[in-house]
C-alpha cells in the first residue's frame, strides 16, 4: 500500500514545505521507509541530472550560433524597411487623396438647411458614411480621403 | 557592417584594479550596446548548454539547431529585466520557442521512447541529459528541466509555462516517477 505523504514528499525535496509541514515531514520521515526510500531516490535523480554530461554540440550547430547576431540584425532591417515601405504607401495614399479630395467632396454630405450655420469645427469633424465595400479600390479612397480631413484639420488649426 | 558595432568587452574593474571577465548581464549591456565581442562570449558561456536542453526538449537534431538559433535571436531582440539570471531567462525563452516549433510541426506522431536502457550497459553508463530526457513527454521535460536544472520554485515554473501551480507539480511527479523507473539501472 502506498503512503499518502509521497507526493508531499516531492515538494519536501524541492524546499516547497512551509515550516511547519516541513517539520512533520521530517517526523514521518524517520517512521516511513517508503517515503524514506522516495526522498533517496528522488536525491540520486537530481544528482544524476546535474551531473549528467552535455551532449556534443556539432560545429555546424555553433557556427548557427553565432551567426544568430547577423540573423537578428537581417530581420530587424527587413521590419524596418517594411515599416518604411508601409509609411511611404500611406503618405502616398494621402498625397493621392489630397489631390482628389475637392472634385467628390460635395457627395454623399448630409443636406444642411439654409440658414442653419454649420461650424467650422462641425464641417471638419463630418465623418462621410460608409459606403459598399464591394469595391476595394473606392474602399482604399474612401480611407484616402478620411486621411486627408484629418490633415486638413490639421492645416486649418 | 562589422565596424559599426563595437568590438571591446570589458567587465567592472576588480576592488583590486585587475581586469575581469563581465558577468552575463554586463555582457548583455555590452550586447544592447552593439557589441558582436560580447554576443560571441554569451554563446561561449551558454551555448552548448542551451543546445543540450534544446536537445532534450526536441526530437531531431535540426529542430534543436533552430530552436538555439531563435532562441538567441529572440534574446537579442528583448529585454533582460534581471528577474533570475541570464542562462534562467535563455531557457525560459528555448522553452516557449521549442513549444512553438513543436506546433507548428503539428500533427505530431506519438512519441517514441528512445531510450531503452538495458542490463548490459546500465553498469557504468553514464547518460548524457538530452538521451535521459528524451524518454518523456515534451510536457514532462519542460517542468522537470525548469526544476532540477534551473532550480526555478513551483511558482517560478508556473509563471513560465504559463500553467495553474498543482499542474506544475503533477507534471513534475510524472516525470520523476517515470524517470526513476526507466534509469533504475543508471547510478540511480
Amino acid at each position: 500500500m502506498s503512503c499518502e505523504k509521497t507526493s508531499q514528499v516531492h515538494a519536501y525535496h524541492d524546499g516547497e514545505l512551509p515550516d511547519d509541514q516541513r517539520q512533520a515531514m521530517q517526523a514521518h520521515l524517520e517512521v516511513c521507509d517508503q517515503c524514506r526510500r522516495l526522498l533517496e531516490d528522488l536525491r540520486r535523480l537530481s544528482s544524476l541530472m546535474a551531473t549528467a554530461p552535455l551532449p556534443a554540440v556539432p560545429q555546424a550547430a555553433l557556427n548557427r550560433m553565432h551567426g544568430s547576431w547577423w540573423a537578428a540584425r537581417r530581420r530587424q532591417d527587413r521590419a524596418l524597411r517594411r515599416l518604411a515601405g508601409w509609411m511611404t504607401f500611406a503618405a502616398a495614399a494621402a498625397a493621392i487623396a489630397l489631390v482628389f479630395w475637392p472634385l467628390g467632396s460635395g457627395s454623399g454630405r448630409p443636406d444642411v438647411s439654409e440658414g442653419e450655420p454649420v461650424t467650422v469645427w462641425e464641417e471638419l469633424t463630418y465623418i462621410p458614411p460608409i459606403t459598399t465595400r464591394e469595391d476595394p479600390a473606392s474602399e482604399l479612397v474612401q480611407v484616402a480621403q478620411w486621411m486627408a480631413n484629418d490633415l486638413s484639420a490639421e492645416q486649418m488649426r | 557592417m562589422a565596424q559599426q558595432y563595437s568590438m571591446t568587452m570589458t567587465g567592472s574593474p576588480a576592488p583590486d584594479g585587475t581586469p575581469k571577465l563581465p558577468s552575463d548581464a554586463e555582457l548583455l549591456e555590452q550586447i544592447a550596446q552593439g557589441s558582436q565581442q560580447a554576443f560571441g562570449e554569451l554563446v561561449n558561456r551558454h551555448g552548448r548548454y542551451l543546445y543540450a536542453v534544446a536537445r532534450s526538449l526536441c526530437d531531431d537534431v535540426a529542430d534543436a539547431e533552430d530552436v538555439v538559433q531563435e532562441t538567441l535571436i529572440a534574446a537579442l531582440q528583448s529585454g533582460f529585466a534581471g528577474r533570475a539570471s541570464v542562462r534562467t531567462w535563455l531557457v525560459a525563452i528555448l522553452i516557449r520557442q521549442a513549444a512553438l516549433i513543436r506546433r507548428r510541426k503539428k500533427p505530431q506522431s506519438p512519441l517514441t521512447i528512445v531510450v531503452q536502457p538495458d542490463a548490459a550497459d546500465a553498469s557504468d553508463a553514464r547518460l548524457d541529459l538530452a538521451r535521459m530526457l528524451q524518454s518523456l513527454s515534451p510536457e514532462l521535460r519542460q517542468v522537470i528541466i525548469l526544476r532540477e536544472l534551473e532550480q526555478m520554485s513551483y511558482q517560478e515554473i508556473a509563471q513560465t509555462l504559463g500553467l495553474p501551480r498543482g499542474t506544475v507539480e503533477s507534471r513534475l511527479h510524472r516525470a520523476r516517477q517515470q524517470l526513476l523507473q526507466r534509469f533504475k539501472g543508471y547510478q540511480l
